[in-house]
């Protein structure tokens, strides 16, 4: 009923459409890019160094000779895989915690709230970078590190929103009919909190996207020779001089698919919260 | 009054002690032994030894824990690994351009927002605040460190205008402050229109105008006075998160800062400097949010603290 409804307001928001699109293309291209790249973004070949877009390569190429399109193509796995890990793991371990806090209350709250307040006393791509610091570089450890930054920020969300909505009087009712925590969680807290949920999960795709491309952009993502696009973009820094197209392209396409998540999200805000203005 | 700034300024201590133990353990879940990792992969076994005594990694965590914050109120954070002089004067050295850095883009970012959110929520839904709201939406998709390469390839390389990097003059501020306030001046932007849309239509305003005072003071005494507690805190939230963005802004304009250092410390492995920074940023977000709340008792005579 209720994604009914929102998908109905979301198909009048060309915004939110075009958002919609740019993800599904994002998504599309994840899946099929390694089949529909023209060439083998791994292969070395140092005689097209640094080439300008041709008919071949249609993008250039980079300094070792390698197709620039083929890689973005084949780089855009590991960043869907990133931000959907980071952003899942941030809400398999954020939202449990906050619905505890929120419903629970008393000393389980201040525990919890605690540590969120704790968390958010790191700006979120500081305390990123710092884990991979302790934990070392790598893909895996990039999606645990910027799931972690996420998670304060659910506990704080889902913790306000459970809060809400525990002073409800059907939940009242139900206490008082003496339903068991779980039941009063599973039938009345949950589906209440899943729309601020979605919102906050959509706009926390394009910021771990970001993240990890930042991460990758500094050396402590993906490494070499694996294609990922905030490494490309790292890698292209130093030809900026020379060659812009190494750092405009990869660029491009994180800055696109954050765009398609933001609007995508902001569509979503308004659909799920029509009070809001 | 007094008393909820007392109250207030407590509450941030226990934040402080945890962000200590915090950054305490961050050199500690280090995979391996942190005596090995200080004293370099070729070092000999005694060399491994004798640094094990020598910064007390023999003793138990908590133990270590206590040496950790007794030195820290000694404002002794260590010593560097990669340079041998001490953290504190590394991270002093270099905190005031950081800070230059991001109080500046944040401010421009402030004002724009405020401006430009205020005009949107006024002549809400015309062209100009769809425009202002696409645009926003744009500027907080760009990657810091993307607009600012594409920025070095413009006005540096392409036009000679500006330098592509480094500090000394104020023109070396013009291109990372615009990156950095390009990405904020959105949430800050889109709060405003939204506070800005909720007191347009409250009574009093509605008193002012028909008493026949002029628009601006309208706007100006009447409605973004009001409106401003969710602008102070998104603008608090954005000094935050752009403390977090100055690796990368400073990294690509080569900016000597506490984030070059940081990235510079995080390659050569450089324990104690990383653990001063992450601390001394963490300190600088809670002295931000102290600020913020205490801004809100000055600007709203109506809140009253039990």
């Amino acid at each position: 009923m209720l994604w009914r409804n929102v998908w109905k307001t979301l198909k009048k928001s060309r915004i939110g459409l075009v958002g919609l699109g740019l993800i599904l293309l994002f998504v599309l291209i994840s899946i099929l890019g390694p089949l529909i790249a023209l060439h083998d973004p791994l292969k070395i070949n140092l005689a097209y160094s640094l080439e300008g877009p041709s008919r071949d390569a249609w993008l250039g190429t980079d300094v070792l000779g390698r197709d620039i399109l083929s890689r973005l193509l084949c780089g855009a796995r590991p960043s869907l895989l990133i931000c959907f890990g980071a952003v899942g793991f941030g809400m398999i371990i954020g939202v449990p915690l906050g619905v505890c806090g929120g419903y629970f209350r008393g000393k389980v709250d201040l525990v919890i709230r605690s540590l969120a307040d704790l968390l958010l006393a790191f700006p979120p791509f500081l305390l990123a970078l710092s884990l991979i610091a302790a934990i070392g570089v790598g893909l895996n450890n990039v999606l645990l590190a910027v799931g972690i930054s996420t998670v304060p920020v659910y506990i704080r969300l889902v913790r306000a929103e459970t809060f809400t909505i525990a002073e409800e009087d059907y939940v009242t009712s139900s206490v008082a009919l003496g339903r068991s925590n779980t039941g009063i969680i599973i039938a009345h807290i949950l589906p209440n909190i899943i729309p601020v949920i979605v919102v906050q999960s959509t706009l926390f795709m394009g910021i771990t996207l970001l993240y990890a491309a930042g991460l990758g952009f500094l050396g402590l993502g993906a490494q070499q020779p694996q294609p990922e696009w905030g490494a490309m973009l790292g890698a292209g820094r130093n030809y900026i001089f020379s060659a812009p197209q190494l750092s405009l392209f990869p660029g491009l396409a994180i800055f696109v698919t954050i765009l398609g998540f933001n609007l995508l999200g902001d569509a979503l805000r308004d659909a799920l919260d029509p009070y809001q203005t | 009054m007094l008393g909820y700034v007392i109250k207030r300024i407590g509450l941030s201590f226990p934040l402080i002690l945890g962000v200590t133990v915090i950054t305490f353990l961050l050199t500690r879940v280090l995979p391996g032994d942190p005596a090995r990792t200080i004293a370099g992969v070729n070092a000999t076994n005694e060399v491994v030894e004798q640094i094990r005594q020598k910064f007390g990694l023999n003793q138990s965590l908590p133990v270590q824990y206590f040496v950790y914050l007794k030195d820290l109120f000694r404002g002794n954070m260590g010593v560097s690994i990669r340079s041998t002089k001490s953290v504190m004067q590394e991270i002093m050295a270099r905190f005031p351009n950081s800070l230059s850095l991001v109080t500046l883009s944040v401010a421009c970012a402030a004002v724009f927002g405020i401006v430009v959110g205020t005009f949107s929520a006024i002549h809400h839904y015309s062209v100009l605040d769809h425009i202002a709201t696409l645009v926003s939406l744009f500027g907080v998709s760009i990657p810091i460190f993307w607009s600012g390469l594409m920025l070095i390839s413009l006005f540096s390389v392409t036009l000679r205008w500006l330098p592509a990097g480094g500090f000394g003059t104020p023109a070396h501020f013009i291109l990372p402050v615009f990156s950095l306030s390009l990405y904020c001046v959105a949430n800050i932007m889109r709060v405003t229109r939204s506070s800005v849309l909720d007191v347009l239509h409250r009574p009093h305003v509605q008193v002012a105008e028909s008493k026949g005072l002029p628009q601006w003071i309208v706007i100006y005494k009447h409605v973004v006075r009001n409106a401003l507690m969710p602008i102070l805190t998104i603008i608090g939230l954005q000094f935050g998160s752009l403390l977090g963005g100055i690796v990368l802004a400073e990294t690509v304009f080569a900016w000597p800062g506490l984030g070059s250092l940081l990235m510079l410390s995080v390659f050569s492995r450089d324990y104690p400097v990383i653990q001063g920074i992450v601390l001394i940023l963490a300190m600088v977000v809670i002295a931000t949010n102290l600020v913020t709340d205490l801004a809100y008792a000055v600007i709203d005579p109506r809140v009253v603290y039990a």
